[in-house]
């Protein structure tokens, strides 16, 4: 039956990274399901406002299921590959994650303007991109400065946009 | 025909369009040659900022950058080894190891003269069918459309790279994160949450530059310490001989068909066309052993099936509103957020803006040509430009271009939501042009369904008298099931091949 089942969907060449997608997908279309489930069903209307949603939900629901299948057909796992050529930084690219939410935050709370927000973000974004290389942070620094407060005259002034203050 | 094309030439080059295609392609070009930057990336970012413009101007601004951004991308593949754009790939194994021997001039030139013919033949493909398409595909109805729509969605989805499941699984997701909303047909609200900002649904553009432009960030983060040394140029010839294009002409001619036929596939990227076109050329080559090592032919191959695809993608977008490629699906984007109804009264009620389209696309081949012949050994300097410096100007753009959408921050947070998500795609190799496609079709194949349903009293299964939607279900099904059907028979012949050795 296994062998059956590797033949017919094959086996995934990513599977520590396709267990946990198809897991997400699965909880996804529950959810889906779950809400569908909610919307009463139409007066005049054939098609109805659930029958997509619950079709979409069985839809991802199936391909997350093959998935894991694939993903467990490939059992044993082979060894993750390493990038060949250079060092891959997770730690910079958690970094400039938490930084960027940092900055849509700080705004959406009205802790900081545009302005400053901007100033700070690309100063300490372009410092953890370079590594802390002394001299991109100086160079960052003013780039930040230059279009913290270019930046912010332009949209305000020449776009019109109403930037957070 | 002739005489409306000539028009939109003429359009084009009166100096405020000119203007828009020059700076488009130029920046196409830039973007593509830096590795890491993405003409979807570019577009997706201009957007906003084509808010005020005249829709026209905006559109071949952008598809200008479109033309330029797969050009560039040829100049890192062949003096990098980096690929500036996916669909640079395949140049990389032969356009570099021509590079590193001191031929750096020469592959250029053969690239770029490629570029120019692919994109050019990919024009002509354009100007003969995009009108008999159009008409065509004015006779269809909303279950013709919805059938068609459905096909679309599920070639992208099988042909596009990685395994057919995840481009299936990817199409899917892109329809789900489309349904939250309003549902305009009975004003039902669904997958809301009761969160009242999701109301009016996810708006395209923060998808669009989460997926495209904020993923590419995390991305490029990751990557922060890949660099290359470049090979210089020098002062080498670019501009080749006519009697070297006389050698290649059939490989040009064969290569920028394959481009512009794969193009018109929807959701199947230049990559893909660049790859059946190299690998073509080397089935049918007199030196396929050397293909990978600095083959002019494999040169020629790629460059002119991949700019061919731009050009083969773009016919039934402007002819039936089908996204050919990812970046066909942003330009889709634009056109809708500038009020304009893509579909296939796009032709009918919009003709000298589709041609304008047109005579942007040809101009900008030409263009891209004379900006890659003259300036390539300056654009070549730009590919080493720090990313630490790039990457974090980047993302206030797109939290601008965001928050000028409706003004709130919830729309800033939704691109930084699926930046998460297309980052999260593309380390689990799960395609993001199925995704983008999937969203951007997700809301017109609900509509026409619903209205076929609504126009058949057999409700739908009076899909059942229209043969052309049959037609475009039976490819759909056929698309399914054939990778399945081929590897049974596979293992049919191999066990029948057993037996026979056995007795």
């Amino acid at each position: 039956m296994a062998s059956r089942l590797t033949e017919l969907f094959g086996a995934s060449r990513t599977p520590r990274g396709d267990v946990a997608l198809s897991l997400a997908v699965l909880a996804l279309a529950g959810i889906m399901w779950w809400q569908a489930l909610k919307i009463p069903p139409p007066f005049f209307d054939p098609l109805g406002s659930a029958v997509v949603p619950k079709s979409v939900a069985i839809a991802l629901a199936l391909f997350a299921a093959i998935m894991l299948l694939r993903a467990l057909n490939a059992r044993p796992w082979p060894a993750r590959e390493r990038e060949t050529g250079y060092r891959p930084r997770p730690d910079i690219a958690a970094g400039i994650f938490l930084l960027a939410a940092a900055y849509v935050g700080a705004m959406a709370l009205g802790l900081l303007s545009f302005e400053i927000a901007t100033i700070l973000f690309l100063a300490a974004g372009t410092a953890l991109l370079a590594r802390f290389e002394r001299r991109t942070v100086l160079l960052g620094a003013a780039i930040a400065l230059l279009l913290g407060i270019g930046g912010t005259l332009l949209f305000t002034h020449v776009f019109y946009i109403d930037l957070p203050r | 025909m002739v005489t409306d094309l000539f028009g939109a030439l003429a359009y084009i080059a009166s100096p405020v369009p000119f203007f828009w295609v020059l700076l488009g392609t130029t920046l196409g070009i830039f973007v593509g040659a830096v590795p890491g930057l993405t003409g979807g990336m570019l577009i997706a970012l201009s957007i906003p900022l084509t808010f005020t413009m005249n829709s026209t101007h905006a559109l071949i601004l952008m598809v200008a950058m479109y033309v330029g951004s797969v050009s560039g991308g040829l100049i890192s593949a062949t003096l990098l080894k980096m690929p500036g754009t996916p669909s640079s790939v395949m140049t990389t194994f032969d356009g570099y190891p021509m590079a590193a021997r001191g031929e750096a001039g020469r592959a250029l030139g053969l690239s770029i003269g490629a570029s120019l013919v692919g994109g050019l033949v990919a024009g002509v493909f354009i100007v003969v069918l995009s009108v008999p398409l159009s008409r065509w595909a004015t006779t269809f109805g909303p279950f013709e459309y919805f059938a068609m729509v459905l096909m679309a969605l599920v070639l992208i989805a099988s042909i596009s790279q990685g395994s057919m499941v995840k481009g299936l699984l990817a199409g899917a997701l892109g329809i789900a994160f489309a349904l939250p909303g309003l549902n305009p047909s009975d004003g039902q609200l669904r997958l809301t949450f009761g969160w009242h900002e999701l109301d009016a649904g996810f708006d395209l553009l923060p998808v669009l530059l989460g997926v495209f432009v904020m993923s590419q960030i995390i991305i490029d983060a990751l990557e922060i310490e890949k660099k290359g040394q470049p090979i210089s140029v020098g002062g080498a010839k670019v501009l080749l001989s006519l009697s070297t294009w006389r050698r290649h002409w059939g490989n040009l001619l064969r290569s920028s068909v394959i481009g512009t036929w794969i193009g018109i596939l929807p959701g199947v990227g230049a990559s893909i066309s660049s790859m059946v076109a190299y690998a073509t050329a080397r089935s049918v080559s007199k030196e396929p052993e050397a293909f990978g090592t600095g083959s002019e032919e494999g040169i020629v191959a790629s460059e002119a099936a991949n700019n061919a695809n731009v050009g083969g993608a773009l016919i039934p977008l402007i002819t039936m509103g089908i996204p050919g490629s990812p970046i066909d699906a942003i330009l889709l984007g634009a056109l809708i957020l500038h009020n304009i109804q893509p579909g296939p009264l796009l032709f009918v009620n919009n003709a000298d803006f589709v041609w304008a389209l047109i005579a942007a696309y040809l101009v900008a081949n030409i263009l891209m040509f004379a900006i890659m012949t003259l300036c390539v050994k300056w654009i070549a300097r730009l590919m080493v430009v720090d990313r630490a410096l790039l990457l974090p100007v980047i993302f206030v753009a797109c939290v601008v271009g965001c928050y000028a959408l409706h003004n709130r921050m919830f729309d800033v947070w939704v691109m930084v939501f699926f930046g998460l998500v297309g980052f999260a795609m593309a380390r689990c190799k799960v395609p993001l042009g199925p995704f983008v496609i999937g969203f951007v079709l997700a809301g017109i194949l609900e509509e026409d369904l619903r209205s076929g349903m609504q126009l058949s009293d057999a409700g739908f299964w009076g899909i059942l008298d229209r043969p052309i939607a049959l037609g475009f279900i039976a490819v759909s099904v056929l698309t399914l099931i054939w990778p399945f059907a081929q590897s049974a028979l596979a293992r049919r012949a191999r066990d029948r091949r057993a037996k026979e050795t056995t007795t």
